[in-house]
């Protein structure tokens, strides 16, 4: 049985899912604060976290304490977040992280420190094609963006403004998959079919329903 | 007292940055390494290492070998012995990501964290340091320096290394950009690719020359130890831009 959730971007259907994702995997300022973690209260809530610089590590780390009755997970892109949390809240590895350590995840060192203390690894359709490894944990699979790259120099925030990126995704023409998709700070294509029964180790599919803005 | 690390290709360009350049360092075609797109960045033959290892040792300057990708369990075993018989040698350390590889390493050599290792923050150094010793981190290019601040006042028994700035900057974060692998028949450098919005060409935002020339008197201040030449660049261009850093901000 696959669970759904949804990454909730402002307001979504809070019936249709179980599970919520909330934060971003790659912009920093997108962490939520509590007054808008609360109005979850009594979901499963899990809190995405990006590569964080010192001042976000206290913010995420006071979030999570305070809300520990309703962030269940905590998607970590940042190993250096690993040391705070361990013990405190479960731990999935996020696609960031996933793709900066992908290989080595399944082995040596790294699998006794970091995999043994993991509750699964977020993935989607391009990564776990590209790294995916011989492993017990579980899959979480974000669909239908497949993550190609990002930049803390957000392009929303310095050309267009952060309205549009709270609006949804810009579509970008390349010759790169067709199209590329700019959602948040990173660069994503659309995977517009992709089968999860043949995975599986794939037990929780999130969806993004993000707005295309196809004119500025 | 800021070094230049310089990235090399062949002896000859060994021989000709010797004397501007304070330590060096290289990659070979059969390790990977986060240039291992472009055969001409890195040395053929690990003869050549050992020719430029000596010479430059015996010159009295550093040299570091990059081996800064992940690898397979099965490959870290090479990996491991190519960097035993380079450092037997006289190699002064390696730069890395991979932390198995670091682990293996610890007693070996000194370790470098490359830039690709993302330490954005003081927990991910803490991290790190906790499986193994660090001679030194290079700064991720996204780091800025209002960020860097503390974690390089706080770590003091760290080197901390830029890039040259001005001449190198990534529109995205270096070492998790899946630009490079996404269509493994066209160009590694996806991102050069042009980008339309509406008809109109998109560029990603990235802080300007002009800023990126401005900051790296702040980052000298700051104390970082060493400022990197990358090795794409020719070695007249690297002998320019050497010249160029030592009498701008080294004051040589």
């Amino acid at each position: 049985m696959i669970e759904k959730a949804i990454f909730v971007n402002g307001n979504a259907d809070l019936k249709r899912y179980s599970c919520f994702y909330i934060g971003s995997e790659f912009c920093e300022n997108r962490i939520p604060d509590f007054e808008y973690v609360k109005k979850l209260h009594g979901k499963y809530v899990v809190l995405l976290t990006p590569i964080v610089t010192d001042s976000s590590v206290n913010k995420i780390m006071k979030l999570i304490e305070k809300s520990d009755d309703i962030i269940k997970e905590v998607v970590v892109n940042d190993i250096g977040l690993f040391r705070y949390l361990k013990g405190k809240v479960k731990m999935n590895i996020g696609r960031i992280l996933f793709v900066n350590m992908n290989y080595s995840l399944g082995g040596g060192v790294v699998k006794k420190i970091l995999m043994d203390n993991i509750n699964a690894i977020e993935a989607d359709p391009f990564i776990i094609k590209k790294y995916m490894f011989k492993t017990n944990k579980k899959f979480h699979i974000h669909i239908p963006f497949s993550y190609l790259a990002h930049s803390k120099n957000c392009s929303f925030k310095k050309k267009y403004g952060c309205k549009y990126c709270n609006d949804g995704c810009i579509k970008i023409k390349s010759y790169i998959g067709n199209y590329v998709y700019m959602c948040f700070n990173g660069y994503f294509f659309r995977n517009e079919k992709f089968e999860v029964k043949n995975l599986p180790s794939v037990k929780r599919v999130v969806e993004y329903n993000l707005k295309i803005i196809e004119n500025l | 007292m800021v070094n230049i690390i310089t990235g090399i290709n062949s002896f000859q360009e060994a021989v000709e940055l010797i004397d501007i350049s304070d330590e060096f360092y290289f990659g070979l075609r059969f390790i990977s390494n986060h240039r291992e797109y472009f055969e001409n960045l890195n040395l053929e033959y690990i003869d050549t290492a050992f020719k430029i290892i000596d010479f430059v040792r015996k010159k009295n300057k550093r040299i570091y070998f990059v081996a800064n990708e992940i690898y397979r369990l099965d490959e870290l075993k090479k990996v491991y012995e190519v960097i035993e018989k380079l450092v037997r040698r006289g190699l002064n350390g390696v730069i890395i990501r991979d932390i198995n590889l670091g682990f293996r390493i610890r007693k070996l050599t000194d370790i470098i964290l490359s830039s690709t290792a993302l330490v954005f923050n003081s927990g991910t150094l803490e991290f790190y340091k906790n499986i193994f010793p660090l001679r030194r981190v290079i700064i991720p290019q996204h780091l800025s320096l209002k960020d860097a601040r503390n974690l390089i006042l706080k770590n003091k028994d760290v080197e901390f290394e830029i890039f040259y700035l001005p001449e190198i900057y990534c529109s995205n974060v270096d070492g998790i950009c899946l630009f490079h692998i996404f269509d493994e028949t066209k160009n590694k450098m996806g991102c050069f690719y042009a980008f339309f919005i509406n008809n109109k060409n998109f560029k990603p935002f990235k802080p300007s020359f002009n800023l990126r020339i401005k900051i790296i008197k702040e980052w000298i201040k700051m104390g970082i130890s060493s400022i990197k030449i990358p090795r794409d660049y020719t070695t007249s261009k690297k002998i320019e831009v050497i010249t160029k850093i030592k009498r701008e901000y080294i004051n040589d």
